[in-house]
């Protein structure tokens, strides 16, 4: 029956229900960047691998294994994700499912997802918890028996973790960073718990306890893939909501838990299993890996002519070549071995396809050559053009005798004209909407010709060494040492200091966020005092959610006051330019890249904000009293270097955010600015004369971060620095007459550094 | 305890919520992508539970629309799982019982009787006639009585179901229509077409319920099948003889079982590796690994219980590779099946064929065991479109062989396709057929309409 007749009308036998079902927990977001620049517009668990989105082959691992209740934590680009499963089936009344929720939360760790579940009591029982990027066909029947056994007899035997035995080299095993696991055979418990950088020569030594080496038996084994599939009590939920500053599955809660076993006497057990198939999808190293496993049929049944999704309708023929229905392809053109191709593409004559997967409408040309290349779905791919080894987001057009090779990525939408060469990992994308970078958000001429789209895409080392992968996977017969030194990838999942992919928590990749020491708090507090502010949360509350904050990541004062003054300010702006449907919930989100020019689309036409000075009353009268109540202003010192920093912040947000609004009221941020200045100042009594003729005095914030010392921003951002002051020149002039003699020239670009600090 | 969702969680759950059909379906068709029901045994057991809620919820009673109704549920089957050929088999037959209910017994009702009263002598050994040449035993007498009774006679088939009785032909007359007694001419009595004129044709409420009852008695057989099977074992195995089998076919096992009761010989059985290793060994020691989870339902009777070395019988495992060297002492080799085309080839087990080829070479002859269900009207030229392909990591473990993935390719084929010419004798729940006879057995079965249900395309 349909899920929600049963939620409305069986809620006492579901609950009941429930003690006995097994629950799931998918954290669809990596927090981390691995899939840049793809992640950007769309998030990594709908990205396609095998043309099926990631996110399906999960939700079918977990049909698969009978597990009827979900909650999914979707992390960044939500919106996307949520209406693709709001219009897929697993939310229809067919669906495998009793229930498939999604968790709404803005987390920036696994333990903050865990932690904020603890809090809504969700989890009734025991639960698996799995990342939402996993693909596998193992069968999880005898590690729940196996946990269930355990647990009836033994109420700390609180997680089971499902891994499976590989060998050295499989391939789509992670390399970089190995896992260690120390285990007890006699009852399968896991000891210890380490990672070694396989690249670093240096120290690769375990630190073991000697009651460890006590024990009459130890298993050590590193030849173990680790899927982060777990099945736990809901006593772990528990454990993460005590221990707070727990942030990652693996390298904080195993080895916390297993260093506790003195005090609190939990165990973790695993199960090895050493029959069927899964890996997950951690970067796109492992996307090339996962996506010839697919073809080769190791993850059967989850192979293309399955046809899983509804809709598809694959079949195999010789060679392993996966066609849907309506590819045409030219008498001349051949598709040769292991490749997938969508329904209504097109080969040209005398092309040839081969090792790659072709997603659905793409048209290629004629003598087209594509090898160990992903296209996604409506590619356009001219004549006599060559791809080789490279991965082509959704909507690219490469035009004719164009040459793509190894490594490159082009992202959603990019445009190559005719004839262009790209050099090998050339990393393409065309995304309009991020204000920030508008120093990009012209096409790179040079490399994508006359009436192309596209620039380089800044990579990270992340995404950089991803590239690099799959540059080399992608060639592909390589030898078991070129493995060792090409795969630089594992997991920095566990570092958790990432942003995640597409910096779902509101935190634009600005120049300035660089600064700050600690960019996850920064991120985190500034997300949640928004939350605070457009909730018309009790001051206190968000002060007090703060100095959580503050205590899990061991923040500085300072950037406890840019974080306030950031958010606040941002605030403002959401309120003067609401996002088009305003739930609070949403109106987060309308700061994330993706969805801001929609917001800033649908307020062209209606603009049904406040104006910028109610809105500036409205959240400062409020909440700014937080910066003096938490003691962030030294007002002993003569250096307001404090209030500078703070004004800064405001001035920097509203220099950037003239970029995305209407036209029309383009002076916005300008009187933003004043009626800040005005407000904090005058009204409020929060900045001093002094702090405020210091920050006007410390000239134009051109370029903060050293790391961005381009010529191109510092240009950029000055001019428009300087028309925000514009309005606030009338505010200090005011100032100034009844203060001293300090002059409002504007001639000391020089002397910015020195104001800095 | 199984969380993973089978065969018998799936029936618990058309039990469970009748009347949801179009959770059903999906589900029925996840499973099947999912090959989480596989085989065509299993294929066909959920097909036909899953097509009688849908009939019985179907609020249209004209026929017209419930054999469109049937004809779309059955596609989406089928495209779930194209290569399980039962399951488009099933679909025939169901709607054939509707076709036959529609055409207001003009021919068919009258004549379902003499055919299932046949008493179930054995066929003699090796007997190539077709089996209607014997059902013309006391046909009128049957006739007459028919004429009084309700056109369907369940209560006459459980009554020969549950006694297991040799013959149960009930189903293969139901499903036999004009068409089909054309080609099988004993079938056909004046007498039938004689009294046909008296039935009274079906009003449409009456339509489903006798429908419904077609599906129960087509169930019915699907369960009492390899009983009936296994009737004829002991025409067909002699003592001592030495019989060469391969994977792990419940017929198969039935039908040697049957005949152990009476008769002392050895199996030598191909073990069936990669993919069927595990369950063959599993199935010769007795021991079912899997039997913790399938827990047996009253309509999975399938489950086999007793090995054949507890009857006594010496068994003989040997590697696929060695059949060829150990053919020359073999007597016979029986053979079970996925499905049988209409030309008498066949989608079985990977590793069958080769069996047949050695068998050929030294003369041996070879039996197929199977279920009427399993044959097929259909005939295809592309043999690999029915040819599963399975998972790599059988042949090649990720543990130990890991520095060969991605340089090698591996394939593992499911099954093989055998030619019909290689196969000496089909042995179904009718009766012992020769392969040449076989397309009169499958036009008796499925209804010319219906052979065109888009199978494989």
């Amino acid at each position: 029956m349909p899920p929600k007749s049963k939620a409305a009308g069986k809620q006492n036998t579901q609950e009941e229900q429930r003690a006995d079902t097994l629950q799931a927990v998918v954290l669809a977001d990596s927090f981390e960047n691995r899939f840049a620049p793809f992640s950007l517009e769309k998030p990594r668990c709908l990205l396609p691998v095998a043309n099926i989105p990631l996110i399906e082959y999960t939700l079918e691992f977990l049909a698969n294994s009978g597990i009827k209740d979900i909650f999914l934590y979707s992390g960044s680009h939500e919106e996307q994700v949520e209406q693709y499963l709001n219009h897929s089936r697993w939310m229809s009344s067919t669906s495998p499912f009793s229930s498939l929720e999604i968790l709404r939360y803005h987390a920036s760790s696994a333990g903050d997802v865990l932690r904020d579940l603890e809090k809504r009591n969700l989890i009734t029982g025991d639960f698996v918890l799995i990342s939402g990027d996993v693909i596998g066909n193992v069968d999880l029947d005898s590690a729940i028996t196996q946990h269930r056994a355990r647990r009836e007899k033994n109420k700390n035997a609180i997680m089971t973790m499902v891994l499976r035995e590989v060998g050295r080299d499989y391939r789509s095993k992670p390399s970089s960073r190995r896992p260690f696991f120390f285990i007890d055979p006699s009852e399968n418990r896991c000891l210890h718990y380490e990672e070694i950088n396989v690249k670093d020569r240096g120290d690769r030594r375990f630190h073991l306890d000697d009651e460890l080496l006590a024990k009459p038996e130890i298993d050590v084994r590193g030849d173990l893939l680790d899927c982060y599939i777990d099945i736990c009590t809901s006593d772990v939920l528990g454990l993460w909501s005590d221990n707070f500053d727990y942030k990652s599955i693996r390298s904080s809660f195993l080895r916390g838990v297993l260093q506790d076993y003195e005090l609190n006497g939990k165990t973790i057990h695993t199960c090895i299993l050493d029959t069927g198939y899964i890996a997950r999808v951690s970067s796109l190293r492992a996307y090339d890996a996962i996506s010839r496993d697919i073809i080769d049929r190791w993850s059967f049944p989850f192979t293309p002519d399955s046809n899983l999704m509804p809709g598809h309708n694959y079949r195999l023929s010789k060679n392993k070549v996966y066609t849907e229905g309506g590819v045409v392809l030219a008498r001349g053109s051949s598709v040769q071995s292991r490749s997938i191709i969508g329904k209504d593409t097109s080969v040209g004559d005398r092309s040839v396809v081969s090792n790659s997967v072709l997603g659905r409408r793409c048209q290629i040309g004629k003598n087209v050559r594509i090898e160990n290349s992903y296209l996604w779905d409506d590619v356009v791919v001219g004549d006599n053009s060559t791809i080789i080894g490279a991965m082509v987001a959704d909507e690219v057009v490469v035009g004719s005798d164009c040459t793509v090779s190894q490594g490159s990525l082009l992202s959603f939408r990019v445009r190559l004209s005719k004839g262009i060469e790209l050099p090998s990992k050339t990393i393409l994308t065309d995304i309009r909407d991020d204000f920030i970078q508008d120093k990009f958000s012209t096409p790179d001429i040079s490399l994508v010709g006359a009436g192309g789209a596209g620039r380089i895409h800044e990579a990270d080392s992340d995404a950089s060494e991803a590239s690099n992968a799959l540059l080399s996977s992608t060639s592909r017969r390589m030898s078991s040492d070129s493995l060792e030194s090409m795969s630089t990838l594992h997991s920095d999942i566990e570092s958790g200091m990432d942003l995640s992919d597409g910096n779902h928590v509101a935190v634009p990749l600005s120049p300035t966020d660089s600064t700050h020491g600690n960019k996850t708090f920064f991120a985190e507090a500034i997300t949640s005092i928004q939350d605070g502010v457009l909730k018309n949360d009790d001051p206190d509350t968000v002060k007090l959610e703060l100095l959580g904050q503050r205590l899990t990541h061991n923040a500085s004062d300072k950037d406890m006051r840019d974080a306030i003054a950031r958010a606040l300010i941002r605030s403002v702006f959401t309120f003067i330019n609401p996002p088009r449907s305003s739930t609070s919930s949403e109106a987060l989100l309308s700061t994330s890249p993706s969805t801001s020019t929609f917001a800033t689309k649908a307020n062209l036409g209606s603009l049904e904000g406040i104006t910028p000075k109610e809105a500036v009353a409205k959240v400062y009268d409020t909440y700014s009293p937080i910066l003096v109540q938490l003691g962030l202003f030294d007002s002993a010192l003569p250096e307001k270097s404090d209030q500078v920093a703070v004004l800064r912040e405001i001035e920097q947000e509203c220099a950037i955010r003239r970029e995305i609004i209407p036209p029309s009221r383009n002076h916005m941020g300008q009187e933003v600015l004043l009626f800040a200045l005005n407000e904090l100042h005058s009204n409020l009594d929060v900045l001093q004369d002094e702090g405020v003729l210091q920050w006007w005095d410390g000239g134009v914030e051109g370029e903060i971060d050293p790391s961005e010392d381009t010529s191109s921003t510092e240009i950029k951002i000055k001019p428009r620095g300087m028309e925000v002051r514009r309005l606030a020149a009338t505010y200090m002039d005011s100032i100034l007459l009844g203060s001293d003699e300090e002059t409002d020239s504007e001639e000391d670009e020089d002397e910015e550094e020195d104001e800095s600090e | 305890m199984s969380f993973a969702p089978n065969l018998s969680s799936f029936l618990g759950s058309l039990k469970e919520s009748p009347t949801n059909v179009e959770l059903s379906l999906q589900t029925l068709v996840d499973l099947f992508k999912r090959r989480q029901i596989r085989g065509s045994r299993q294929c066909a057991i959920a097909t036909a539970h899953l097509l009688k809620q849908v009939i019985r919820r179907f609020k249209a009673r004209d026929t017209v629309s419930l054999i469109k109704r049937v004809q779309d549920v059955g596609q989406k089957l089928t495209d779930a799982q194209p290569k399980e050929l039962a399951i488009s088999n099933i679909i025939r037959r169901i709607l054939g019982v509707i076709r036959d209910e529609a055409d207001g017994d003009k021919e068919g009702d009258a004549f379902q009787n003499y055919s299932s009263s046949e008493p179930g002598t054995p066929r003699k050994k090796g007997s190539m006639s077709p089996p209607q040449g014997q059902q013309n035993g006391v046909p009128v007498i049957a006739d007459l009585e028919a004429l009084h009774r309700p056109p369907l006679l369940t209560s006459h088939t459980s009554y020969m179901a549950s006694t297991n009785g040799p013959i149960v032909t009930s189903m293969f007359s139901l499903l036999s229509q004009p068409l089909s007694d054309t080609s099988t001419p004993g079938s056909q009595s004046p007498a039938q077409q004689l009294y046909s004129s008296f039935n009274p044709t079906l009003r449409p409420q009456e339509l489903s319920a006798e429908v419904i009852d077609g599906i129960d008695e087509i169930i019915d057989e699907l369960d009492n099948m390899d009983d009936q099977i296994a009737s004829y074992a002991i025409d067909h195995i002699h003592s001592n003889e030495i019989i060469l089998t391969h994977g792990t076919s419940l017929t198969v096992q039935r039908f040697l079982l049957r005949a152990a009761s009476k008769r002392r010989f050895t199996v030598i059985h191909a073990e069936g590796y990669p993919n069927q290793h595990h369950e063959t060994h599993a199935t010769i020691t007795g021991k079912h690994k899997a039997s913790s989870d399938g827990d047996p339902d009253q309509s999975d009777v399938q489950r086999f219980a007793k090995p054949l070395i507890e009857a006594g019988i010496t068994v003989v495992l040997i590697p696929d590779a060695a059949v060829f060297a150990l053919m020359s002492r073999v007597n016979k080799v029986i053979l079970g099946t996925h499905a049988v085309l209409a030309n008498g080839g066949l989608i079985a087990s990977a590793g069958v064929k080769s069996i047949a080829l050695a068998a050929r070479e030294h003369r041996t002859p070879v039996v197929v065991v199977t279920g009427v269900y399993k044959l097929c009207p259909t005939f295809v030229f592309d043999f690999d479109s029915f040819i599963e392909y399975g998972e790599p990591g059988c042949v090649l473990g990720c543990a130990e062989d890991s520095d060969l993935i991605g340089k090698v390719d591996v394939e593992n084929p499911l099954h093989d396709y055998v030619e019909g010419e290689l196969v000496d004798l089909f042995i179904t729940n009718l009766g012992g057929h020769a392969p040449f006879s076989l397309s009169s057995v499958i036009t008796e079965q499925y209804r010319s309409e219906d052979t065109d249900l888009a199978v494989g395309n």
